[in-house]
Formats: structure tokens, C-alpha cells, sequence
């Protein structure tokens, strides 16, 4: 019972996280359309941010969040206007290689600056603590903290988006381009901020992510490839859908878990002749593909 | 007989391209007779194997226009197809290469069937997700080699063997390739108008008229898979003998896959040349970014960075690639 | 002789009802019209009968055979080719390589389908376009193409949607002699749809008129337009009008 519980939370404080980085993906496409391949790219240079800052200036690794949120919003800002908006003029197969560059150009321009070890944060105040949650479930700090704050920027972002004048302009937008024009919207100035929410908001996941996580310039592809089956799975472009599709990815992640416990349950040899883990993403990359396939709006088809 | 003539027919061109084609040829015929070094040598190699995925690519990505980017699937299941093959029951290059082109049309079946009724971003990240799942599992499978993946022992062969293309000598596996390379140009050349061509040029346009005109629009496409994956699995069991050490990681990932796509990009989606022109501007730059400024000026990571760069400007600037310049500036001409 | 059997069509999307309980029959040789106000369902009875789409109640009778169940492409092939109002090529198709896309439904040969391709784009009046791109036309020549490609098919019917639609009146009258040209020099039963009334007037034998996705009349096309039903739902008072005191016509539906 212990093993369920315990990949139960964890998948869900996971899935959180990966939600929070979805977020950014899932605003992105519902405005332009545009799937963004480097979006693992940024969490990779937020993890890197985080990392580097507190090992710079001595600060705790959660008090790097800001930085971390600021460097996104640039480099989002700056990737739309000196790129993205080119791209957006061009044939879909334009859009999706251009992205494609701009992730190898991140992951190899951060190879050349940091090296290709691993790199962990080994000090803060919520490294190696736990808390123990009862039912024998152990959770370690870092994990718990990104969770909350995952959801705490969520709802920042969600707020944003449906109580200023700005954000209910760029739901406007993602709604009905054309309409937005009419409306005097400047569609152009909404892309550039999505691009600056989508950067803010995965740099932030990344700062979080790389308390428990170690960094590597190739850490990108596997998580812009969980974003990618989050959106799907939630539908492209809704915020909502993120979400309650990240909890899901989440718990995919737990499979493994999950095998080891039925495994128990039902005392099957076979069963337990099966290690679960080397297809952890697998599964993942794998409900992608059936989602596509069953549900191509997702599960709570938004965008008719 | 028809269609034999038809493969060499290539009077709708420009003579301009022919000549321009013609010389080119036959500089890359002569080559290998003069001093060159073995790092030219398997550069140019490079260039025809990539040439060949992009020409793959070219007839599903380019003709058809179903952005595939897990073509490197394929590419993996003749590898390892030929590599085990071959290590553990000595089976001869020219019928593990069939077989493992059969396997990879069957696996292509089963993928295609499924993705070819989604369009766009979704059957793009649809065919990715896809390769990466073959790609896990190869990572894991003892039976061939797991991530350490396997090394094709050479000493058990004599070179040269030419059943299972075990040579010390690189010109052997260039004249091979080259030969590879020719028929795989005629091939395309009679594709490019032939019946099938003509529906996926029209499915690309607009996949409700072509139906109204007939064609069924799923079983084409599948067709077209089906080649596009044969010429991929077959070099891919080539690539297995030339380089004799293959793993996941280097014959199934993405960025495998994006290359090969880019070829066909680079040079031009859905026109004959293109990817051969894709793959002359990208082959020898990759090589030899990453000879001189990574591995002697010891920057790491400085070649892709240039890669990318290259991509990214390209598909903001000219998605259409050389060949949709050439053609404006022809057109600008005629007018 | 019945080549076309359309009987008790239903087709619904979510809520909307947008065939409702449709029946007509077509006989060979014969040029009907179909036509209506924007919304009245004209698109979605193509639609239906050239199989885009399942239908959920009816059945559709060509040339003997059931084809209710057959796919589009299937349907195609027994010789029911249908044109599209909206031409998007953007592709890099020629002219002539388009009119050949249809020629090849018929045959696997490059040659044959190359010569007869030549053939129809001379019979269109448009040999002079053949390695022009489509998408680079003016309308009325990309109309052409349209129904060029169709022809290549041979089909037995043809199903015109809109190929008058924003067209001069000069460019019109040429549209209608190529119909003309279709439906007594090449023998095909053709089908139309259409906003401008003229053509129906001139070219049809008969017309079959939709509101709100049901049949509300068919005639001659010069007792349609006089029933009072008709007058009233859809062509408007000032056109009944004008058409009585022999005022000439060139006015298209008021749209709702």
C-alpha cells in the first residue's frame, strides 16, 4: 500500500510541476499555432539560471525564482521578435524546423558555456529535508516546494490572463484573431507576450526543477517531449486543460510504481519479471500517440 | 519497359540543371582516382547516404507534404536489422538489407495507419513520438544490444568481402553508395511523374479535391510511406556495415530524423534536386565545422550552434530553400 | 433514364439540421440547379451525395448502385466528380499537370494521361495557360481549370458548386457556354449550384430550391421563380417585381 500511496503523491507533486511547464506551450500554440520545439531549451537555461545564481551570489536556490522568471520573459521577448515573428509568415514545415534550430542552438550554445556534466544543487535550505506525510509516504522538501509554487505561479498566470485588461486581450486574441484586430488588439504585441509569459513561466519551472533534478544541456528534449503530450492531452491551447493533464503525465511517470504494486498485489511472476522503469517516458511519448489518435482535441476539447 | 524509359527521362528539365548535374556527376565519379584524404572520403560518403534519407523524405515530406519526423525509425530498423543479422548468423549484406526493408515497410504500415489521419503539428509530433517509443525500446533490449548497442566484428570477415560489405578500403563503400545513389536518383526521377507523384502533389494541395478526383488519400500516402522508408531502411543497412558500430542513440533519435528532413528542406521540398542540394551544403559543413572548430579550437558544441543557426535562418528567411530561389529567379526572368 | 436517385437525405451537424428529408431524382442528360439563400444547405446536399461526409438517414442511388456507404474517392471513381467552391491551390501544380491529376483516375500511364490532358485544356480554351500555376490565375481561369480537372475524370455526372460565384457578367457568359459546352457537346449530366440567377435561368432545365436545408419547390426554372413561396423567401419582393414588368435581371440573392 505504501508503494501506491507513495507513487500516487509523488506522480501528483510531479505533475504539477509538469503542468507549470506545459503552461507555457499550451498559451504559445493557442495564440499563433506555433509548436515550439526549443521549449525544453528554456527549462534547461532556467534550471541553468537558478543554478548558477545561487552558486554565484550564495542564495538559496528558491530566491532565485525571480531572476530566473526575468531571464525567461527577455529571452521569450527577444526569441519572438528576432525570430518567431519571421517564422510565423512561412509554411507550417518552416515552423517547425525554425523552432527545431533555435533548440539546438540553445542546447549546444549552453554545451559550450557549461560544459556537458551533470550538475546538482547540493545546498538550501530544502535540500535534504523531508516531510513525512504518514502511510509511510516520505516526501522531500524540494519536491513538495515545487509543487506549491507550481501552483501558485499557475495561478498567478491564470489571473493574469482572465482579470487584467492585458491578459483577458490575449484570451481575446487566441480566441478570434481577426476579431482581436477589430477590437484594435495589437495581435503582434500579444504574440511577444506570450512568448514572454511562455519563457517567464518555464524558466520559473526550471529554477524549481533543478532543486531535486540535475542539469544538463541535453535535458530539454525529454521535457519539451512530456509538454508536448501535456498539451495534447489538455487540449491546445487551454490553461485548464494543462493542468488536470499534467497531474496525469504525472502519474504516467509513476507507472513503474504503480506496475511494482500490482505486481505485489496480484504476486504475478511475470509481472515481476518486468522492470517498468527504462519505459518511465516511454509511456508518456506513448499516451501522445493514442491521444492523437482517440481524442485530437484532448481530453477537454477547448478550441472546438 | 515504360517505366524503365521514363526513369531516364529527364527532357522536362532545364538543360542548364542537366549539364550543371551532368558535371557535377562526374566530378564525384573521378574523385576517388584523385589524392584525397580519408576524411574527404567518408565526407562524401556521408553526403550520398544523406542525399538518399533526403530523396526518402523528399517523397512523403516534399511531394506529399506530411512533415514526417521519424523517418530515423526506419533508418534504425535496417541497421540493426543487418548488424544482428549479421553477427549472429553471418547473413549476408543482400538479404539482410531486403529483410530488413521488408520489416521497416510492415513496421511503417502499422505507424502510418494511424498517423496519416492527423494533419500538421499533430501528425509532425505524432510520427516523433512514435520513433522515440522504437527508440526506448531498443534502449533496453538485450537481444540487440541494449543503449551499448553492436559492433559488427570485422575481423571475422576478409576484406574485401563483398557479400557482407566488410572492405578496409573506403573506396569500395563509395562506389557501392554511389551505385545506390544513381539508382535511387533514376527512381525518383520517375516518381516524381508518375502516377502516385501526381496524387501526392494534388494531396498536398488539397486533400478534398484530390479525393473528388478519385484518389484514395489515405492508401497513397501509405504508399508513398512505404518508399520514402525503403530508401531509408536500405541505406540504413548500409550505414550499419560502414561504420560497423551502431547504437540507438546515433541511428533512431531525433535529431537524426530533423536532419534528414532538413536535407530535403535546405535544398528544396518537393523538387528533384533539393535534397541532393540539401545534403552537398550540409554534409561537408557539419564534417568540417566540427573538424576544425570542435575538435581543434576544442570548442565543443560550436558546430551545431552554427547548425542551428543556419536552420533558424533559413525557415525564417527562404522555408522554400536554394531551389525555391533559383525558381523565383527563374520565373523573375521569364516574366 | 434516372442517373441520379436521391431519396429521403438527412444530415445533421450537432443541432442543425442541414439536409433535411431531401428527394429528388436527376434524369441522364438532363442540367439541374439547385438554389437557395446562403445556409439553405446547398453545399452539405454536394456534400452528402458525393460521400465527404456520412449522412445519418436516406439513401443515394447513382447510376444504379447504392453508394450511400462508398467513400468519396470511391464514388469518384464510378464517374460522380464534384468541384469545390473554394479552389485553394497553393501548391505548384501547372495547369496542365492539375487537369492531369484527374486524367490519371483512369489511367496509369504518363502518356495517356499527358495527351489527354491536351486534349481537354484545348477543349477549354486553355492551352495557352498549361504551365502557368494555378494559384497565379485570374478567377474565371482558375474556374476553368476547375472544371477542366473535373472532366478529366469522365465523369458521367458532374457536380458544379458556384463556378459563377464573383465572376463579371462578361466572364459569366463564358462560364455558361462551357457548361453548355460540358452538358450537350460531351454528353455529362451536370448538376449546379448557384447564387446568380441569370445562369440558372438561362442554362437550367430544371431547378430545385432549399431553405433552412429542406426542398420548398422544383420546376422549370420560369415557374420556380413565380411561385409565390419562392418569391417571398428568397429572391424578395423587388425581384418578383422587376422580373414581371420585364425589367432585364442580373441580380444575385439578397443575402440574409
Amino acid at each position: 500500500m505504501e508503494i501506491f500511496a507513495g507513487s500516487m503523491v509523488a506522480g501528483l507533486l510531479i505533475g504539477l510541476l509538469f503542468a507549470l511547464i506545459a503552461l507555457g506551450l499550451t498559451i504559445i500554440f493557442g495564440m499563433m499555432d506555433i509548436v515550439n520545439f526549443a521549449h525544453g531549451e528554456f527549462l534547461m537555461l532556467g534550471m541553468y539560471t537558478a543554478l548558477l545564481t545561487s552558486q554565484a551570489t550564495g542564495l538559496d536556490p528558491l530566491l532565485t525564482l525571480p531572476v530566473a522568471g526575468a531571464v525567461g520573459y527577455l529571452l521569450g521577448i527577444a526569441c519572438y521578435y528576432g525570430f518567431v515573428k519571421f517564422l510565423l509568415r512561412g509554411p507550417m514545415v518552416a515552423q517547425l524546423l525554425g523552432t527545431f534550430g533555435l533548440m539546438l542552438l540553445l542546447r549546444n550554445l549552453a554545451l559550450l558555456f557549461f560544459g556537458s556534466e551533470d550538475r546538482t544543487i547540493h545546498s538550501g535550505i530544502l535540500v535534504n529535508r523531508a516531510f513525512d506525510l504518514g502511510m509511510g509516504v516520505v516526501v522531500p522538501a524540494t519536491k513538495l516546494a515545487g509543487a506549491v509554487l507550481a501552483v501558485v505561479a499557475f495561478a498567478v498566470v491564470w489571473l493574469l490572463m482572465h482579470r487584467t485588461r492585458t491578459g483577458k486581450a490575449m484570451v481575446a486574441t487566441a480566441l478570434n484573431r481577426q476579431g482581436a484586430r477589430y477590437m484594435g488588439i495589437s495581435t503582434e504585441r500579444m504574440n511577444g507576450l506570450a512568448w514572454g509569459i511562455g519563457g517567464a513561466t518555464v524558466m520559473i519551472a526550471g529554477a524549481l526543477l533543478v532543486n531535486f533534478w540535475s542539469v544538463t544541456p541535453y535535458v530539454g528534449l525529454l521535457f519539451t517531449m512530456i509538454a508536448f503530450a501535456i498539451v495534447a492531452l489538455g487540449g491546445f491551447g487551454s490553461i485548464p486543460g494543462a493542468f488536470f493533464a499534467g497531474l496525469i503525465v504525472g502519474l504516467i511517470t509513476e507507472i513503474p510504481g504503480f506496475w511494482d504494486f500490482f505486481t505485489y498485489l496480484t504476486g504475478s511472476r511475470w509481472m515481476a519479471g518486468v522492470s517498468m522503469t527504462p519505459f518511465k517516458y516511454t509511456c508518456v511519448y506513448l499516451a501522445y500517440f493514442l491521444i492523437m489518435l482517440l481524442r485530437p482535441r484532448g481530453l477537454f476539447g477547448w478550441k472546438n | 519497359m515504360e517505366k524503365l524509359k521514363a526513369c531516364f527521362d529527364f527532357s522536362d528539365l532545364p538543360r542548364l540543371d542537366l549539364t550543371i548535374a551532368g558535371l557535377v556527376l562526374s566530378a564525384l565519379l573521378v574523385f576517388p582516382i584523385f589524392p584525397h584524404s580519408s576524411y574527404a572520403m567518408s565526407t562524401v560518403i556521408q553526403f550520398f547516404m544523406f542525399a538518399l534519407y533526403g530523396m526518402g523524405w523528399n517523397t512523403i515530406g516534399g511531394y506529399g507534404g506530411q512533415v514526417d519526423l521519424g523517418l530515423a525509425q526506419y533508418l534504425g530498423i535496417g541497421a540493426y536489422t543487418t548488424a544482428v543479422s549479421m553477427i549472429r548468423w553471418n547473413t549476408p549484406f543482400w538479404v539482410s538489407m531486403p529483410i530488413g526493408v521488408v520489416l521497416a515497410i510492415i513496421w511503417c504500415f502499422v505507424v502510418g495507419y494511424s498517423v496519416f489521419r492527423l494533419k500538421g503539428h499533430y501528425f509532425a509530433i505524432a510520427t516523433i513520438a512514435m520513433s522515440l517509443v522504437l527508440k526506448d525500446v531498443f534502449e533496453v533490449w538485450k537481444f540487440v544490444g541494449a543503449s551499448r548497442g553492436l559492433e559488427i566484428p570485422s575481423t571475422r570477415f576478409t576484406s574485401p568481402d563483398f557479400l557482407h560489405l566488410v572492405f578496409t578500403n573506403d573506396t569500395y563503400y563509395y562506389c557501392l553508395i554511389l551505385a545506390f545513389f544513381v539508382i535511387g536518383l533514376l527512381y525518383i526521377n520517375w516518381f516524381r511523374k508518375s502516377r502516385l507523384g501526381f496524387q501526392l502533389r494534388s494531396i498536398k494541395d488539397n486533400e478534398e479535391v484530390a479525393r473528388s478526383l478519385g484518389i484514395n488519400v489515405q492508401w497513397a500516402k501509405l504508399k508513398t510511406y512505404a518508399v520514402a522508408v525503403t530508401f531509408v531502411s536500405a541505406v540504413g543497412s548500409f550505414h550499419a556495415c560502414y561504420v560497423k558500430n551502431i547504437e540507438p542513440e546515433d541511428t533512431m533519435s531525433l535529431d537524426l530524423s530533423i536532419l534528414i528532413a532538413l536535407m530535403a528542406m535546405l535544398g528544396g521540398a518537393g523538387s528533384l534536386w533539393g535534397p541532393i542540394i540539401g545534403a552537398g551544403i550540409l554534409i561537408p559543413l557539419k564534417s568540417y565545422l566540427k573538424e576544425w572548430l570542435g575538435a581543434r579550437a576544442g570548442l565543443v558544441g560550436i558546430d551545431v550552434v552554427i547548425y542551428g543557426a543556419i536552420i533558424m535562418f533559413i525557415s525564417a528567411v527562404e522555408p522554400r530553400g536554394v531551389w525555391g530561389i533559383v525558381q523565383r529567379v527563374r520565373r523573375r526572368k521569364r516574366a | 433514364m434516372t442517373l441520379l436517385d436521391v431519396q429521403h437525405l438527412t444530415k445533421s451537424f450537432g443541432g442543425l439540421v442541414a439536409n433535411k428529408d431531401i428527394s429528388f431524382v436527376v434524369a441522364q442528360g438532363e442540367l439541374l440547379g439547385i438554389i437557395g439563400p446562403n445556409g439553405a444547405g446547398k453545399t452539405t446536399l454536394f456534400n452528402s451525395i458525393a460521400g465527404a461526409h456520412p449522412i445519418d438517414s436516406g439513401k443515394v442511388i447513382f447510376d444504379g448502385r447504392d453508394i450511400t456507404a462508398l467513400k468519396s474517392h470511391q464514388i469518384a471513381r464510378l464517374g460522380l466528380t464534384r468541384t469545390f467552391q473554394i479552389y485553394a491551390a497553393s501548391g505548384d501544380l501547372t495547369v496542365k499537370e492539375n487537369v492531369m491529376v484527374g486524367c490519371f483516375m483512369k489511367t496509369g500511364s504518363r502518356s495517356v494521361a499527358a495527351a489527354l490532358a491536351d486534349r481537354i485544356l484545348q477543349e477549354f480554351e486553355i492551352e495557352h495557360l498549361a504551365r502557368s500555376l494555378v494559384g497565379e490565375l485570374p478567377i474565371a481561369a482558375q474556374k476553368r481549370v476547375v472544371m477542366a480537372t473535373a472532366m478529366g475524370t469522365e465523369p458521367k455526372l458532374l457536380l458544379l458548386d458556384e463556378v459563377a460565384a464573383g465572376l463579371t457578367p462578361h466572364e459569366v457568359d463564358g462560364i455558361i457556354a462551357t457548361i453548355r459546352f460540358i452538358h450537350k457537346d460531351l454528353g455529362v449530366t451536370v448538376i449546379l449550384i448557384e447564387h446568380v440567377m441569370e445562369m440558372v435561368m438561362n442554362v437550367c432545365h430544371r431547378v430545385l430550391v432549399l431553405d433552412y436545408g429542406e426542398k420548398i419547390a422544383e420546376g422549370q426554372p420560369r415557374e420556380v421563380v413565380k411561385d409565390p413561396g419562392v418569391i417571398k423567401a428568397y429572391l424578395g419582393e423587388r425581384y418578383a417585381r422587376e422580373h414581371t414588368t420585364g425589367t432585364p435581371v442580373r441580380s444575385e440573392f439578397p443575402k440574409p
